[in-house]
C-alpha cells in the first residue's frame, strides 16, 4: 500500500540518526549543485546576501516552531511580519528608530489574540490563523494604501544594516541572538519542555497538571513577538515596507521547520533545529535566484518542497483520523 | 453556549434567515438603491461564482476536511479556459473544468494515500497551481473576446435573469439532490459524523474522500470558467478571495467545520449573507481592504458559533 510505504519511509526518516543528518545532506547537495551551475553562488558577496536574506526567515521559522511543536499551526506568521513592517514604516517619520516598539507590540498583540481565541473559543489553530491572516492582510493593505511605503531614516536603517561586530550586519546579530534565546527557552526551560509534552499528547500533558491553555497562549504570543521583530528587521534592511512582502514567507517557514526536524504532528524536534532548515530553504531560494530560475517555477518548487517535507516526516500514528 | 444554540435544528435555519432579514432591512434603509431590481440582479451576478465554489467546499467540510486550494484552482482554470477560448470557443469550458477536476483528484489522492491532513495538502497545492497558472499566462491577464463564450455568464436566456445565476441554481439543485438522495451523498455525511464507524459499516471511506475532493476541484474549475467569462479575462490571483469566502459561506450557512451536520442546501443562506455583506458594503463605499478585515472576523465568529466541540477530543 502506498500509504503504508510512506508511513514506513516517514518512520525511518524520523529516526534520530536520519533526522539529524538529512538536512545537512540536503544543504550540501544544494550548495554543490548551485555552485556547479553558477560558481558565483559561493562568492563572498553572495554569501553575505544569502545570510541577510535568511535572517528574516530564521525569525519567522523560529516563530512557527512553537505552535508546530504543540501540534498546532500558525498560518498568520507571514501576514503578521508584513503588517508589523508596515506599522513600523508608518511610525518612522514621527518617532524614528522607536517605531520598532509599536510594531513589535502589534505583532505580539496579534499573537496573543491567536492564542486567546484558540483557548477561549476552542477552535482549530489553522482556521483561527487563516481568519487573522485575512484580518492582518486587510489591515496592512489599509494602512499602506496598497502600495509600498518608502522611508529614509539612518537610525532606523542602522537596526539591520549597521555593523556592531566587524563586517557582520546587525540583522544577523539580532536574529541569531533571538534564535539562541528562544532555542534556550525551548530546550532548557519548563515552557519548552511543556510545549513538547503538549505536542506529544495533549491529554496526558493536561492530566499531568500542565496548564495547557496558559502555555498555548504564551506560545502563540512568542510567535507574534518574533514576527514583529522580523517585520522590523525586514523593512530596516530594504528601507521600505510592502503589503505584499510576505507572500512566499509562510511556505518557506513551514518548510524550514519541517526540514529542520519538527514534523507537523508535533511533540518531537525543537526550536534549535529550525536553524538548519532555514539554511536549506535560504540556500534553495537564493540558489534558484542566482541560477535565474523564473519566480513562477520557484513557486511550484516551493509548494512541492513543503508537501514532500510534510509527507515524508509526518507521524501518522499520532493522527487517529486524518481529516 | 453559542454552539448549542446554533446547532438546534429549528434555530439553525432561523438564525441565518433572520440575519439576512436584518442585513436587507438595514442596507435597504440606508441606501434604497440596495433593494432595486437592478441591484438584485447585480447581487446574483456577484454571488453565483461563490455559490458554485461553496457547494464544493460544503461537501469537503461535511467530511470534516477542508480545501484551501479552491482559490488557486479557480485561477488556473480561469486562465486555462481563457487561453483555449480562441481555439475552442465555448468548448473552452471543458478545458477549464477538466483542469479543476484533475487538480481536485490530485488533492484527494495525496490526502488519502499520503495520509496528510487536508489543510496541509491543499495549502501546498496553492502555490503549485498558482505557479503553473502564472507560467501558462506568462504573468499577464488573458483577455477573452469571444462573445459566445462571454454569454455563458453574462447572457440572458430567461428574461433579465443573468445566465451565471442559472448555472448556480442548477448546480445548487443537483448537488443538494446528490447530498440527500444518493448513496455517495449520505456517505459523505456519515464520514463527517464518524469516520471509524462508517469504515466499519463498510463505507469505502477512501473512495468517497477522493471523489469529494474531485467534486470540489471540479466545481472550483467551473467557477473559474464562469468567473473568467464574467470578468472577460483570466488573471493571476483572481481566485484568492474565494478561499476564505467559501469557508465562511459554508459555515455561516450552518455546516459546522467538525463535519457531519448541515448540508449544501443550507450553504445558499451563507452565500446570500456573504453576498449581501459585500454588496451592501460596496454600496456604502466601505473600503475593499476593510471588507477583507470584516470577512476574516465573520469567518472566525461563524466557525466559533457552530463548531461541535464535543467531537474534538482536543483542539490543535
Amino acid at each position: 500500500m502506498a500509504s503504508n510505504l510512506l508511513n514506513r519511509i516517514a518512520t525511518f526518516i524520523r529516526r534520530r540518526k536520519i533526522v539529524d543528518v538529512l538536512p545537512y545532506v540536503m544543504l550540501l547537495v544544494l550548495v554543490v549543485a548551485f555552485y556547479l551551475v553558477k560558481p558565483i553562488f559561493l562568492s563572498n558577496d553572495n554569501i553575505l546576501v544569502l545570510l541577510a536574506q535568511g535572517m528574516v526567515l530564521l525569525l519567522v521559522g523560529t516563530a512557527s516552531t512553537f505552535p508546530i511543536l504543540m501540534g498546532s499551526i500558525d498560518l498568520s506568521v507571514a501576514a503578521n511580519t508584513t503588517l508589523t513592517g508596515i506599522v513600523a514604516a508608518l511610525f518612522i517619520p514621527n518617532i524614528g528608530v522607536y517605531a520598532a516598539v509599536p510594531a513589535i507590540l502589534v505583532g505580539l498583540g496579534f499573537g496573543f489574540i491567536n492564542g486567546m481565541v484558540s483557548v477561549k473559543f476552542k477552535l482549530p489553530s489553522f482556521i483561527i490563523t487563516l481568519g487573522t491572516m485575512s484580518i492582518m492582510d486587510g489591515t496592512g493593505l489599509l494602512l499602506s494604501g496598497g502600495s509600498p511605503i518608502w522611508f529614509q531614516n539612518e537610525a532606523f536603517t542602522w537596526i539591520s544594516k549597521g555593523t556592531i561586530f566587524g563586517s557582520l550586519q546587525n540583522i544577523v546579530v539580532w536574529s541569531v541572538m533571538a534564535y539562541i534565546i528562544f532555542s534556550f527557552l525551548g530546550s532548557y526551560t519548563k515552557f519548552g519542555r511543556y510545549l513538547v509534552a503538549i505536542g506529544g499528547g495533549e491529554k496526558i500533558a493536561k492530566l499531568s497538571g500542565i496548564n495547557v491553555s496558559k502555555y498555548r497562549i504564551i506560545a502563540f504570543t512568542f510567535t507574534g513577538l518574533l514576527c514583529g521583530i522580523a517585520g522590523v528587521l525586514q523593512i530596516s534592511r530594504v528601507e521600505s515596507a510592502s503589503p505584499h512582502f510576505g507572500a512566499k514567507l509562510l511556505m518557506d517557514a513551514i518548510a524550514a521547520v519541517v526540514i529542520g526536524g519538527t514534523p507537523v504532528s508535533g511533540g518531537v524536534g525543537g526550536i534549535h533545529r529550525t536553524f538548519i532548515g532555514v539554511l536549506v530553504i535560504t540556500v534553495l531560494s537564493n540558489g534558484l535566484d542566482v541560477s535565474l530560475v523564473h519566480p513562477y517555477f520557484q513557486l511550484i518548487i516551493k509548494g512541492v518542497v513543503v508537501l514532500s517535507a510534510v509527507v515524508f516526516t509526518l507521524d501518522r500514528s499520532k493522527l487517529a483520523l486524518v481529516k | 453556549m453559542a454552539d448549542i444554540v446554533t446547532r438546534r435544528k429549528s434555530l439553525g435555519i432561523v438564525i441565518p434567515v433572520s440575519f439576512i432579514a436584518v442585513l436587507v432591512l438595514s442596507f435597504g434603509s440606508i441606501n434604497p438603491r440596495f433593494l432595486s431590481i437592478a441591484n438584485v440582479y447585480n447581487l446574483i451576478r456577484q454571488t453565483s461564482v461563490l455559490m458554485i465554489v461553496a457547494i464544493g467546499a460544503t461537501f469537503v467540510i461535511l467530511m470534516g476536511s477542508i480545501d484551501l486550494s479552491v482559490g488557486a484552482i479557480i485561477t488556473i482554470s480561469g486562465i486555462v479556459s481563457a487561453i483555449f477560448v480562441p481555439k475552442l470557443g465555448t468548448g473552452a469550458i471543458v478545458a477549464g473544468v477538466a483542469i479543476g477536476g484533475f487538480a481536485g483528484a490530485i488533492n484527494g489522492l495525496v490526502f488519502v494515500y499520503g495520509r496528510v491532513p487536508s489543510f496541509l495538502v491543499t495549502l501546498a497545492m496553492g502555490p503549485i497551481l498558482e505557479g503553473l497558472a502564472l507560467i501558462i499566462c506568462k504573468g499577464s491577464p488573458v483577455v477573452i473576446k469571444d462573445m459566445n463564450f462571454l454569454k455563458i455568464a453574462s447572457g440572458k436566456l430567461m428574461g433579465n435573469f443573468p445566465n451565471i445565476g442559472i448555472w448556480a441554481i442548477l448546480i445548487y439543485c443537483f448537488f443538494t439532490f446528490v447530498a440527500f438522495r444518493t448513496r455517495y451523498g449520505r456517505y459523505v455525511f456519515t464520514i463527517g459524523a464518524g469516520e471509524k464507524a462508517s469504515q466499519f459499516s463498510g463505507v469505502s471511506v477512501r473512495r468517497i474522500k477522493i471523489i469529494t475532493f474531485f467534486v470540489s476541484g471540479f466545481l472550483s474549475g467551473l467557477a473559474g470558467v464562469l468567473f473568467s467569462a464574467r470578468c472577460q479575462s483570466g488573471t493571476a490571483r483572481m481566485g484568492e478571495p474565494f478561499i476564505l469566502d467559501s469557508i465562511a459561506a459554508t459555515v455561516v450557512g450552518g455546516t459546522a467545520l467538525t463535519g457531519g451536520s448541515g448540508g449544501p442546501h443550507r450553504t445558499i443562506l451563507g452565500v446570500i449573507i456573504m453576498g449581501i455583506l459585500s454588496n451592501g458594503m460596496n454600496l456604502l463605499n466601505v473600503h475593499p481592504h476593510v471588507q477583507i478585515i470584516i470577512k476574516g472576523v465573520v469567518t472566525i465568529l461563524a466557525v466559533a458559533a457552530t463548531l461541535d466541540r464535543s467531537r474534538l477530543e482536543f483542539v490543535k
